[in-house]
């Protein structure tokens, strides 16, 4: 059984050099034996890095996908806009699932999760001040030199409304790219949902946001949560805001990853989605 | 305000779970952290779901929460916190089984070889987990180990 574990990590370190790119889905644990049976057309997967923190026979799964289809590592635990001291643990389990799989990229989002000691498992929007951008410098720094690669980072739906921000959400992040050299993962629908529980339109978000820094998109869908004035970023349905039609205007060729982590579907309707947003966007 | 306060503000707000006293957006936050929680232990101890029943799981959950808090950023290890919590808090819910049941749950949900209960209790789980009103009869005086193994890629309990 070793030597069967050994020679895919092997094979899969000679796949190493295979780019992202078309509509790709989230790896979820209840779709993975019919994606290793190839019962979806996706190139390529996000996986979820909490997810194989423990070791399992899902390791072993991934090193079979991995010889097929490029993967990315999308994280929620960095704490990126935190202040407390980074776990040692977490980063080291970290790294070495990091250097088992050899994702393409690793990414995490623009936010806080933790905070003095307590880890909230959410993901809370850090303070747009000069204190916070030299704070996520520091800590986005500090990642990248571990992994020895870029961070990429993802923008966040906020429920919070902060006084006295010194910049915008995009100034923030165009400030924290330059200062590190981060890449960016734009989620489309937390652009919109942002925009819509706040009233105002998108077009200038999408005009301004530094593309030449994303390096791949976000899209989901919400079902609206009853009771709830606010759309809540639920990732419970299938895409709903016509994600295709600005994908078509401000990212075309830009690889989208479709996002579900509620009401999880069978695979073959998440591909009946890929294949919408595909056509949707000019058949990439 | 500097960066830490507010942050400060937020966390001990948002740790004390109790969404009728905040501000709307704050109970956003609240909600999702209380519902993850519920969802991830429902999904990892679904015989001691099953055998508690919505209500007073919730309440276990919560009170794990409230007492203990979640302090490491891989979430398993909070979730597998569980069966010592029940075991540490043994003088209050009285209950051998729900103990016994949520070493069997960890045991599957975890990968983990195996747990020693006692005789009849794998049994029990069993049919909690088939959706059956559990009806063996667990022996105090005797114990069986039950243990998990793999056939095919895919993986079993057994006890013996």
């Amino acid at each position: 059984m070793q030597l069967q574990v050994k020679l895919l990590e092997k094979n899969a370190l000679l796949k190493g050099s295979q780019k992202i790119e078309g509509v790709g889905l989230g790896l979820r644990f209840p779709h993975f034996d019919d994606i290793l049976n190839n019962k979806t057309g996706s190139p390529w997967f996000e996986v979820i890095t909490e997810d194989f923190l423990e070791e399992g026979p899902h390791h072993k799964k991934l090193l079979q996908l991995r010889e097929v289809a490029p993967i990315v590592f999308h994280s929620i635990g960095l704490n990126v806009g935190g202040v407390q001291e980074f776990d040692k643990d977490y980063l080291s389990a970290f790294k070495k699932l990091y250097n088992k799989f050899q994702p393409q990229y690793i990414s995490d989002h623009l936010c806080w999760s933790a905070h003095n000691g307590t880890y909230h498992h959410d993901l809370l929007p850090v303070p747009y001040t000069h204190e916070g951008l030299s704070n996520a410098v520091s800590r986005v720094n500090y990642i990248q030199d571990y992994f020895s690669r870029p961070l990429v980072l993802e923008n966040i739906t906020s429920y919070l409304d902060y006084k006295n921000s010194d910049f915008t959400e995009i100034e923030f992040l165009k400030e924290l790219s330059k200062k590190t050299g981060c890449k960016l993962l734009l989620d489309i629908t937390n652009v919109i949902i942002n925009h819509k529980n706040n009233n105002e339109p998108t077009k200038k978000y999408f005009d301004d946001f530094p593309v030449e820094n994303v390096v791949y998109c976000h899209v989901s869908g919400v079902k609206a949560t009853e009771g709830s004035t606010l759309i809540i970023d639920a990732h419970n349905s299938a895409y709903g805001f016509n994600e295709d039609v600005l994908i078509k205007k401000y990212f075309k060729n830009m690889p989208i990853l479709i996002e579900r982590d509620a009401n999880i579907p069978t695979l073959a309707e998440l591909e009946e989605e890929r294949l919408r947003l595909k056509e949707g966007i000019g058949g990439l | 305000m500097d960066y830490k306060d507010i942050l400060d503000g937020i966390s001990e707000e948002i740790t004390s779970l109790s969404p009728e006293d905040s501000m709307l957006n704050l109970r956003v936050y609240k909600n999702n952290i209380f519902n993850l929680n519920i969802d991830l232990f429902k999904k990892n101890y679904p015989a001691v779901f099953s055998y508690l029943g919505e209500r007073n799981f919730i309440f276990f959950v919560r009170k794990l929460l409230m007492d203990e808090g979640v302090k490491s950023p891989n979430i398993n290890v909070f979730i597998k916190s569980f069966t010592m919590f029940l075991e540490k808090n043994k003088g209050m819910h009285k209950d051998e089984n729900l103990l016994e049941l949520s070493k069997i749950d960890k045991l599957w949900s975890y990968n983990l070889s195996e747990v020693t209960v006692r005789k009849g209790m794998f049994k029990f789980w069993s049919q909690l987990i088939g959706g059956h009103t559990p009806v063996a009869e667990i022996n105090r005086s005797e114990v069986e180990i039950v243990f998990s193994y793999e056939v095919n890629g895919s993986r079993y309990l057994s006890a013996k």
